[in-house]
């Protein structure tokens, strides 16, 4: 009687430890999706900033078109850092749109 | 018929120095058309000839090697001014070239 | 007494804003002047080739009998090529569009923006019912090679208008020039004013005076004769920065500011290049 319960208790940990792990990964999904779904939103406002100023690096346009690849092939991961790194590229961009504004005049000959 | 080949063909102590444009795409055969995905058919000239006053001079076998609009420039001995150079190419389609000039 | 005063502090005032078109102009002739003292400023117009003896030489060789050349003669077939409803680019332009290169890029006062020579060719297409040709090679660059041969030897005859906006398209252009971009974070200056001469990888930079004279050009390195506005997305490229579309307004400004730059100075195109 004692082994039928210990076994039962067993088989419970175990059916719920699987299944627990299976929702912690339908979730951890779930939630990539929309990590990358912010990122990758964040990503293109910035940029649209960017062009509106002519200050885009050549290489951006590809990482968000590789992000949306590996979005569709289920890897957030990727699509995510993808779309962060795009994003990093934009903030520098209009760093440097910032500084330029007036710092362009430095080099006409007087 | 192919595009005529434009020649300056200058003497100077006997020597004749003639140079030749030879417009031609020249396609290996290798190059894929980017927009199209296809690779664009070998069209290149294989044969030149070079005659001075119809006495054949030159002789040139060309392959997939030598690119678009080909310039050939080349030397003779024994030349006079108001000599005719003649230079004619084959290309691996049959089309053929022929033009002249009188040496200056 | 305070009227006089007034007044003549408005004028110094207005006349410390910004620069003329003309001034800038002459600034940087003083520029280059200063930088290369012992080289004639018009022999700027052959780019590399005023500063690399030994390419020099081989471009003088090929100049006997220049790559461009295949380009000239389309270029004269197609010019002469009547449209389907019987007119032709001659309809369009000064002159027949012979010996017009040297007015071009030129300001639109009725249409409010900066009209390059490839624009106009263009244009006069669309308006006599034929479709727009690609804008950075093929069949216009070889229209636009045979219109500067046509021209060559003319001085380069840019007048910008006494128009606000005419001024505005010039300082866009000039904005453009002087701005830093790119992941490389370089301006057009850093190469072409500041580096000029110098060597960048295996190349000798050009100076910005006189770089407007001499296009389209049958650069080696594309086989075949482009345009200016194919080379303006090259070196945006090049440092990395997004292209813009060639014949976009940013990108004529550009080349308004660029030749206005270089005006006075002959006209030498089409020419080869590295």
């Amino acid at each position: 009687m004692k082994y039928k319960f210990a076994l039962f208790v067993v088989l419970f940990m175990l059916a719920s430890a699987g299944s627990i792990s299976v929702l912690a990964q339908s979730g951890e999904t779930a939630s990539a999706a929309a990590g990358y779904a912010i990122a990758l939103e964040q990503s293109r406002s910035a940029l649209m900033a960017a062009e509106a100023k002519i200050q885009v690096w050549s290489t951006t346009d590809i990482l968000l078109a590789d992000a949306e690849v590996a979005a569709e092939a289920g890897d957030y991961v990727l699509a995510t850092s993808l779309a962060e790194e795009a994003g990093l590229q934009v903030e520098l961009a209009l760093a440097t749109a910032e500084r330029e504004k007036t710092a362009w005049r430095r080099g006409v000959p007087k | 018929m192919g595009k005529p080949i434009k020649i300056r063909a200058k003497v100077k102590n006997g020597i004749a120095e003639v140079k030749a444009l030879m417009p031609h795409p020249m396609e290996s055969g290798i190059r894929v058309d980017a927009i199209t995905g296809e690779v664009v058919p070998k069209h290149y000239i294989q044969k030149v000839v070079c005659k001075l006053n119809d006495e054949v001079v030159m002789t040139a076998y060309w392959g997939t090697g030598v690119s678009k609009n080909p310039y050939l420039s080349f030397k003779v001995k024994d030349a006079k001014a108001s000599d005719i150079v003649e230079i004619s190419w084959l290309d691996n389609t049959g089309d053929t070239s022929v033009s002249t000039a009188a040496l200056k | 007494m305070k009227k006089i005063c007034v007044a003549f502090c408005l004028l110094v005032l207005t006349a410390s804003a910004y620069a003329s078109p003309e001034q800038d102009r002459l600034a940087l002739r003083e520029f280059f002047a200063k930088r290369f003292p012992s080289m004639d400023l018009s022999a700027m117009a052959d780019g590399l080739y005023a500063f690399d003896e030994g390419a020099r030489e081989q471009w003088l060789e090929m100049e006997d009998f220049p790559p461009y050349e295949i380009a000239i003669d389309d270029g004269e077939v197609l010019f002469n090529a009547p449209f389907e409803n019987g007119k032709g680019y001659a309809d369009c332009f000064e002159n027949g569009g012979i010996g017009v290169r040297q007015n071009f890029p030129y300001f639109d006062s009725a249409a409010g923006e900066v009209i390059t020579i490839e624009y106009a060719i263009n244009t006069c297409r669309t308006n006599n019912g034929e479709q727009a040709l690609a804008w950075m090679s093929g069949e216009l660059a070889a229209i636009s090679a045979y219109m500067a041969y046509t021209s060559r030897g003319n001085k380069i005859n840019m007048v910008i208008p006494d128009d606000p906006r005419a001024l505005a398209a010039y300082e866009s252009g000039k904005e453009y020039y002087y701005t830093r971009r790119g992941q490389l974070e370089f301006a057009c200056e850093n190469c072409h004013m500041q580096s000029a001469g110098n060597l960048l990888r295996a190349d000798v930079l050009s100076t910005m005076l006189g770089q407007a004279t001499h296009w389209p050009v049958y650069r080696s390195k594309w086989g075949e004769i482009g345009t200016l506005h194919k080379r303006f997305r090259e070196c945006n490229v090049q440092v990395r920065a997004k292209p813009l579309e060639a014949q976009s307004l940013q990108y004529r400004e550009l080349e308004f500011f660029l030749t206005y730059m270089s005006n006075e100075m002959e006209l030498n195109g089409p020419a080869s290049r590295r």
